[in-house]
């Protein structure tokens, strides 16, 4: 003969079984005591069940994903594209990194002053500070880029910025018995003696004196 | 093609973003129940930058959901190692979900769902990452065995026995 069984009992049995085979095997034997602690249980697995559906609801949305650009790594997405794309990527890759101005380069390598770009000539605007540089070779990379646009400054009529500009590929110079030496100094002569046929003073004739 | 080629060929996009749709919602639901509300997101982007990064590891497709769950709960682990000196329990600072208003739940209701978290927290190992895999995140026995490499009888034993552990904390609560 069967016994009813207490809340003691209960416990065991429902530590082992689910609750669907606990009220198959022993749902008419409890007391009733044990009946309504098996019923509050039996509702905690109910809202056990619906938990993660409740939870899902009362969430906030999936945040978005970052895009998989940038997640995808590099040689990947560089594997994936199409072999005939290759030759473009390199050249277009190669270009952006002649055109790019570098990264420790205070000045940019191409001319860039609005008088440089129009035919008319228009006043020299004095470039931002710059931090002076460290290593020669970052000088003799400045020194290039002001002459460089002195001479475009030059061919554009705008003597003031040229002189400006030839001036600081001067002061830039790592070493001052180097062939852009000689160079910078023939280009200043130039713009020195238009400047001086304009009625200006320049220094360049300290430089080019007789001792040289 | 084999199933077992099929399985470990290279993953086009398509096939990562149904992968990881068909997850992403359950690692966010176990994102929101172990880490605070404000962190949340930034270690769900964290798990989804690292799974992105770390696809080409991935051999076999049909472990996807182990695979990132393993990379959640370690991504976890390092949010927690990173704050405090050892894992610790969400505890008051968990996501507030009470905090969207939704008509179709009442405060009963709310307040049963936060109960029926904190119990789940409150669990001992290895009941608490079963019972949370389980119950909150909605992942199935053969799933939760995946992730957490256990024998499947375990984790449904686990899963029995928590029910009355969790029931008694309600209980306890109640009183």
């Amino acid at each position: 003969m069967s016994h009813s069984i207490g809340i003691d009992e209960l416990e065991r049995i429902i530590a082992e079984m689910e609750p669907a085979e606990v009220e198959a095997r022993y749902g008419g034997r409890l007391e009733p005591e044990a009946k309504a602690y098996f019923d509050a249980y039996c509702a905690t697995c109910k809202d056990l069940d619906n938990l993660n559906g409740m939870l899902e609801a009362l969430a906030p949305p999936v945040p978005q994903v970052r895009p998989k650009a940038r997640l995808i790594p590099f040689h990947r997405r560089v594997v994936s594209l199409p072999i005939w794309s290759l030759p473009l990527t390199a050249a277009a890759l190669l270009c952006l990194g002649l055109l790019l101005p570098q990264k420790d380069s205070p000045v940019p390598l191409e001319p860039q002053v609005q008088g440089a770009q129009e035919d008319s000539p228009v006043p020299y605007e004095p470039l931002v500070q710059r931090a002076p540089a460290e290593t020669p070779k970052q000088n003799a990379r400045i020194s290039d880029a002001f002459f460089e646009r002195g001479k475009a400054f030059m061919s554009k009529g705008n003597h003031d910025a040229a002189w400006e500009d030839f001036s600081a590929a001067f002061s830039y110079l790592p070493d001052r018995s180097s062939i852009q030496r000689k160079s910078i100094l023939e280009e200043m002569q130039i713009v020195a003696e238009q400047m001086k046929d304009q009625g200006k003073q320049t220094w360049v004739k300290d430089l080019l004196s007789p001792k040289e | 093609m084999t199933p077992e080629a099929e399985a470990t060929k290279p993953l086009t996009e398509l096939e990562i973003e149904q992968l990881f749709y068909q997850v992403k919602k359950k690692i966010w639901m176990y994102v929101l129940q172990k880490v605070p509300a404000q962190e949340a997101e930034d270690v769900f982007q964290e798990i989804c930058l690292h799974s992105f990064t770390k696809l080409d590891k991935l051999l076999d497709r049909s472990k996807f959901l182990p695979w990132i769950f393993s990379i959640a709960r370690r991504r976890v682990l390092d949010y927690y190692r990173a704050k405090y000196s050892q894992p610790q329990l969400v505890g008051e600072d968990q996501f507030e979900f009470n905090s969207i208003e939704d008509a179709s739940f009442s405060h009963e209701q709310r307040l049963n769902i936060r109960e029926l978290r904190d119990c789940i927290n409150q669990l001992k190992e290895p009941y608490r990452e079963v019972a949370l895999l389980h119950f909150v995140v909605g992942l199935t026995s053969p799933e939760i065995m995946k992730v957490l490499n256990i024998n499947e009888n375990t984790i449904k034993s686990h899963i029995v026995r928590s029910r009355p552990m969790i029931h008694k904390c309600l209980l306890r609560k109640k009183k």
